[in-house]
């Protein structure tokens, strides 16, 4: 009898007050629905990734003649690599024809990424789906922080891998046609040592751009929960606005200058003192020749601390917060459904 | 018996607009409390301040708390579903169980996939694949499957047929309510839940018109039925709302002795439409 009235009394204690559940599960399953529901973050790196492989069954490579990259002011000479036929040449030159062909994935990856943050707390209030998910015992922080870690973290690292996919069936691609007969030109050097620090080069640029586009995301996401209409236009429209009225009125450029910077900046690195940019891994001969791309000086001149105290990165990384917070912090208050 | 909620001095405004002014009333555990208004009577805004959406001024107690300081816990005791069209139109059946199963802690599972195993409804189903009867009962499916002691729904059934709002209230009362959970609904259909709550609270312009409970509203409320020929007798003991009806005047009288009025005419305790419609029209007279 005792027992019995023991065993009740917890029964009706745990049904009182079960366990909480955990922020980290929390997070995961509100990451899960993000890509339930924007199926295009990984439906988007997928096809781009296919369609790069099957670009490379018909690609014709000019090797020869000037290439200029769509970063630093140089005209590059690929004869050189092909010419010298040097297997570091080789490489090098390989090295970089795969960094390039990954630029589609990059531009829609970039695009996909705005627009999904540009919408990510707006949809929910057009459809007024917000207030079936803020009926249940979630955070606005909880959300918040779940789709900036999609839009900042996780999708850019899936298109990193699906990056890294490619390029070995690009490069098998190209190689098997070459092989064949089917294709002219120089084949992609394989060096075990080259390719790993071109993943490591790789993945060290996606890793700049988390933290360097952090504050970028961080005022999209501000947009989204914060436009009542138009979250495409309020993104753009008040910068320019501003801008254009700053150069008028007081004649100076600083938010012109602060936009390009952000926007540019991960890109330019070099320009930014003890930075570093792509362009500085081409050890470049006489008349803009390249010799040879080493991208293990990377790691010698930027290591992930040293690129953490850039105070670019580090003030990016505060308004990014900010940004974030300010948010929840609408999201929250915000009653307009 | 517990408070569930509890309202001191409620106010809000949109702008010139005065959502709320000055509402007060109380909950108790255990009961079905139906707050009823018309369109822009400021039910919404009472609601949203219950579950923390909007911002107000007064005292509000949920559960013994604060709902704008402590939101997302009380999110954990308190099930709340506005009108079935919130529910995400991309979501699919099997991932709304699985998502309100992982985010909430008293969600059964179980309990969701049977109810809806018993319906049409299938799994991979996207929601806006689905009609609107099934809509609802995925709603329900939801709703029954957590264990809230406080059950709040905003509309809950705009835009159903008739055969589906009354198996959604049966379903409620049958499979859900129990002397535990308290249920606050709003509805601008009145005569809906007529047999369905315990207590009525009816707001009119953001006032409280009138908060009782259902078995008090017949020893309060009583409503004559008179020929023509004794309505001047009857209007003498100033009924707050009259009407014609087929050539007999209706009236309602409030805290009137049945004894004063059973010689006049006939005599029953008001539907609570009536006395919803005449206790509007009189705060517009």
């Amino acid at each position: 009898m005792n027992e019995m009235t023991a065993d009740t009394g917890r029964a009706v204690a745990d049904t009182s007050a079960p366990p909480a559940i955990p922020l980290w599960r929390t997070l995961l399953m509100l990451v899960k629905r993000e890509f339930w529901e924007h199926r295009q973050l990984w439906l988007v790196p997928v096809s781009v990734g296919g369609l790069l492989v099957l670009a490379g069954m018909f690609a014709q490579f000019n090797t020869g003649g000037d290439f200029r990259l769509p970063f630093g002011p140089q005209k590059w000479h690929w004869d050189t690599a092909r010419q010298v036929g040097e297997h570091e040449a080789m490489v090098a030159f390989s090295s970089v024809r795969l960094v390039l062909s990954m630029i589609p994935l990059v531009l829609t990856g970039s695009i996909a990424l705005y627009f999904y943050l540009l919408n990510s707390l707006f949809d929910e209030r057009k459809d007024r789906s917000i207030l079936f998910w803020k009926s249940l015992p979630v955070s606005d922080g909880a959300t918040v922080v779940s789709k900036l870690l999609v839009g900042t973290v996780i999708t850019p690292l899936l298109f990193y891998a699906v990056a890294v996919v490619t390029q070995v069936l690009f490069a098998e691609v190209w190689n098997l046609r070459l092989s064949w007969g089917l294709a002219s030109g120089a084949a992609f050097a394989w060096d075990a040592t080259a390719w790993f620090k071109l993943q490591g080069f790789m993945l060290f640029s996606v890793l700049g751009a988390i933290l360097w586009y952090a504050p970028v995301a961080g005022y999209l996401v501000f947009i989204s929960a914060w436009a009542r209409r138009q979250p495409f236009l309020w993104s753009i429209l008040p910068l320019i606005a501003l801008g254009f009225i700053e150069q008028y009125v007081l004649g100076t450029r600083y938010i012109a200058t602060l936009v390009g910077y952000r926007m540019a900046g991960l890109w330019a690195y070099g320009n930014d003192p003890g930075g570093w940019s792509v362009t500085d891994a081409a050890i470049v001969g006489p008349g803009h020749h390249i010799q040879t791309v080493d991208f293990s000086n990377v790691f010698d001149h930027q290591s992930l601390i040293g690129m953490l105290s850039r105070p670019g990165v580090l003030i990016g990384l505060v308004v990014a917060v900010g940004f974030a917070y300010a948010a929840a912090r609408v999201r929250r208050f915000r009653d307009d459904t | 018996m517990t408070t569930v909620i509890e309202a001191r001095g409620l106010s809000k405004s949109y702008g010139a607009q005065r959502a709320l002014a000055d509402v007060s009333f109380n909950v108790q555990a255990g009961r079905i409390v139906g707050l009823m208004g018309a369109n822009g009577a400021g039910k919404t805004t009472a609601m949203k301040a219950l579950l923390g959406l909007t911002g107000f001024e007064g005292q509000l107690t949920v559960l013994g708390r604060d709902p704008r300081a402590d939101r997302d816990e009380l999110m954990r005791d308190v099930c709340f579903i506005a009108d079935v069209a919130v529910i995400p139109k991309w979501l699919r059946v099997r991932q709304a169980v699985e998502f309100v199963a992982g985010v909430h802690p008293r969600f059964d599972r179980a309990k969701a996939q049977g109810f809806l195993a018993k319906t049409d409804i299938r799994q991979n189903s996207r929601v806006k694949e689905l009609s609107k009867g099934m809509l609802t009962q995925l709603h329900l499916a939801l709703i029954l499957a957590i264990d809230a002691r406080l059950l709040v729904l905003d509309e809950p059934t705009l835009g159903l047929d008739l055969l589906y709002r009354r198996q959604f209230y049966d379903t409620l009362v049958n499979d859900y309510f129990d002397q535990e959970r308290t249920i606050l609904l709003t509805t601008h259909q009145v005569e809906e839940i007529e047999n369905l709550v315990t207590d009525v609270i009816f707001l009119n312009h953001g006032r409280v018109l009138l908060d009782s409970s259902v078995e008090a509203l017949s020893e309060r409320f009583v409503q004559l039925t008179v020929g023509p020929e004794g309505a001047a007798k009857a209007r003498e003991l100033k009924p707050f709302y009259e009407r014609e009806v087929f050539g007999r005047v209706v009236m309602i009288f409030e805290s009137r002795s049945a004894a004063e009025l059973r010689s006049l005419g006939e005599l029953r305790t008001p539907s609570i439409a009536d006395l919803f419609v005449a206790k509007v029209q009189g705060a517009a007279a």
